[in-house]
């Protein structure tokens, strides 16, 4: 969803120069790299090596990034939010709880959460379920578990990830629940202003909507796809560069592995349906428990995610949606690491 | 950049997208980066991508016929310069690197497993009706992994392909190791496996060359190991398979 371009705007723009020179950085860090090491024949091996690992997280990830983009564009453009709010629980715990699992009904990435959790509290959504909704559905739908499925199989990831997103969002959630929503929400959540082919002026015939809902996809493609290669490129020249006798020194500790790749799922900010693959990188030298918090908190909070945040919520409640999530995915990442030893 | 523009850019840049990812499928490159499984996802996406172009363009149509102007300004702003910059770059990489499987050089970072992977040796060992020319280097090194003792394979016969690596841990001239990268999703996971062969002219043999190497396997000594060695009665350079990766 793009609707937020009105806030959020400068921010992308800011954001975009910035990523963009991350990108060219992390191209000319590597190329200088390989050049140190010597030689022409090789140097060219080695640029293949990394375009082919690169090329190869992009193309196992794109059909995800395109089929989430294409799931929002239509929610965006035929659905009416109002009627979820309307048939949802209030009681904290409870609305916590479907909050958490609305995902399966709008499933949304990271990206499209906030959007649409702003749009859904201006039709009188429940606040637990809006904050429920936010932290788990980026994780909770069915676009992002079967990425999570193509990248682990059946597995203590594809289970874990499920059932920490569910513990995480539903307990922070009944929290926020016995909270007044004056508290927690902006004075006023400021509605964007309505989208052009909203579902809710309906007079068109709705196939003359589909061109509307590819185009909010294109748009939200085009913001995604930009995280997802900078993300890819950073994976890329790691496994071009870095040893995996080093990784396997930080990535073997049970407790620095988990903090360090909670710090670059932060960093990263690559949409959920895509994650997975760049988790695959670590697979071989990091800790089950760390790859797990990677793809827990990752969704949940990231830097262009926790920006967002903040044109929904109170500033100081923004800050506890980010230490809330990130304490309790440290948390059960130690367990798994220390305790459960999966 | 205007908003007219910035659609005219978006629709190029879907249709461009679309174009590599039937490219990549239909040319088989695709398999130097990505498993079979989900192969099948890229047309897919292809198609996504015509369909996202198309949205563009006649939701750029009708914008001119009912001159939103709130239209033009939202999806004005989803595409920047430096936005743009970024989501070419996978289109540059792969259509003015040439592609390449994984070769030798992407084990400048990795261990070469003389074992088998972990998740191998627990589950997915093939069946035993498959004979013994059938067996991969990956069903080798599972093999192996469920009987320790290396003299209980002298003399078995084994046929593979896979190309030849060499490094400084090799003293001696005479042998190589005949490689494979597997993998279970795509390279981003891919993990290097291989058998030592003793072969009289290894020497002769260039890295990365593509090789079916036939012979039977004898006790061998690597780095102070016991293990089984490949001795090669006949090395063939071959042409790279069209499934670079072996999968588990």
């Amino acid at each position: 969803m793009t609707t937020p371009s009105s806030e959020v705007a400068a921010g992308g723009t800011f954001f975009g120069r910035k990523l963009w020179f991350m990108a060219l950085g992390l191209l000319g860090l590597t190329l200088a790299a390989l050049m140190a090491r010597g030689g022409v024949a090789p140097l060219l091996a080695r640029v293949q090596t990394f375009s082919t690992i690169f090329l190869g997280i992009f193309l196992e990830a794109a059909p995800f990034l395109l089929i989430g983009a294409v799931v929002a564009g239509f929610i965006e453009v035929f659905v009416d939010p109002g009627l979820a709010s309307r048939l949802l629980p209030r009681r904290a715990l409870p609305a916590a709880l479907a909050g958490s699992l609305l995902g399966f009904v709008f499933p949304v990435c990271e990206c499209g959460v906030v959007p649409v959790t702003r749009r859904l509290y201006g039709k009188g959504l429940p606040l637990p379920v809006g904050i429920g909704f936010l932290l788990a559905a980026p994780v909770v739908n069915p676009v992002v578990l079967f990425s999570t499925y193509a990248a682990f199989g059946w597995g203590p990831v594809l289970w874990g990830r499920l059932l920490f997103t569910v513990l995480i969002a539903t307990g922070v959630a009944a929290l926020f629940g016995l909270a007044h929503p004056a508290e927690v929400l902006r004075s006023r959540p400021g509605m964007p202003p309505a989208t052009v082919s909203g579902s809710v002026t309906g007079e068109r015939v709705w196939w003359h909507r589909v061109p509307s809902a590819l185009a909010t996809a294109a748009d939200d493609f085009l913001d995604m796809a930009r995280y997802l290669v900078v993300g890819s490129l950073l994976a890329a020249t790691m496994q071009t560069l870095v040893p995996q006798t080093t990784l396997l020194a930080i990535g073997s500790g049970p407790v620095v592995s988990v903090a360090v790749l909670m710090a670059l799922a932060f960093v990263l900010s690559v949409c959920s349906t895509v994650d997975a693959f760049l988790a695959l990188s670590f697979v071989r030298t990091f800790t089950t428990g760390s790859i797990l918090a990677f793809l827990v908190f990752g969704p949940m909070v990231d830097i262009k995610s926790s920006l967002m945040f903040l044109g929904v919520f109170r500033s100081r409640v923004v800050l506890y949606l980010i230490v809330l999530p990130a304490t309790l995915s440290l948390l059960l990442g130690l367990l798994v690491n220390l305790h459960w030893g999966w | 950049m205007s908003a007219s523009r910035a659609r005219w850019i978006k629709v190029l840049f879907f249709l461009a997208l679309a174009f590599f990812f039937a490219q990549r499928f239909l040319s088989g490159i695709l398999f130097y980066y990505i498993g079979r499984r989900f192969a099948w996802l890229v047309p897919v996406a292809a198609i996504g991508c015509v369909g996202m172009a198309l949205g563009v363009w006649l939701q750029r149509a009708e914008a001119h016929a009912h001159d939103h102007d709130e239209d033009g300004h939202r999806h004005g702003h989803a595409l920047t310069r430096a936005g743009l910059v970024l989501v070419v770059i996978p289109l540059l990489l792969g259509w003015l690197v040439p592609p390449r499987p994984l070769g030798s050089a992407a084990l400048a970072t990795r261990e070469i497993g003389l074992g088998a992977p972990e998740q191998v040796s627990i589950g997915a060992v093939r069946p035993i009706a498959l004979g013994r020319h059938e067996k991969n280097i990956l069903d080798w090194l599972a093999a192996f992994a469920q009987n320790p003792d290396p003299q209980a394979f002298v003399g078995q016969e084994a046929h593979v392909v896979g190309f030849v690596y060499r490094d400084e841990r090799f003293e001696s001239e005479t042998s190589f190791m005949v490689t494979r990268f597997a993998i279970t999703c795509c390279v981003a996971d891919a993990t290097a496996v291989g058998l030592l062969v003793r072969w009289p002219q290894a020497e002769a043999l260039a890295i990365d060359t593509w090789v079916e190497v036939r012979g039977r396997f004898d006790v061998g000594v690597f780095q102070g190991q016991s293990l089984p060695v490949l001795v090669a009665e006949r090395v063939v350079p071959v042409e790279p398979p069209a499934q670079p990766y072996l999968y588990y």
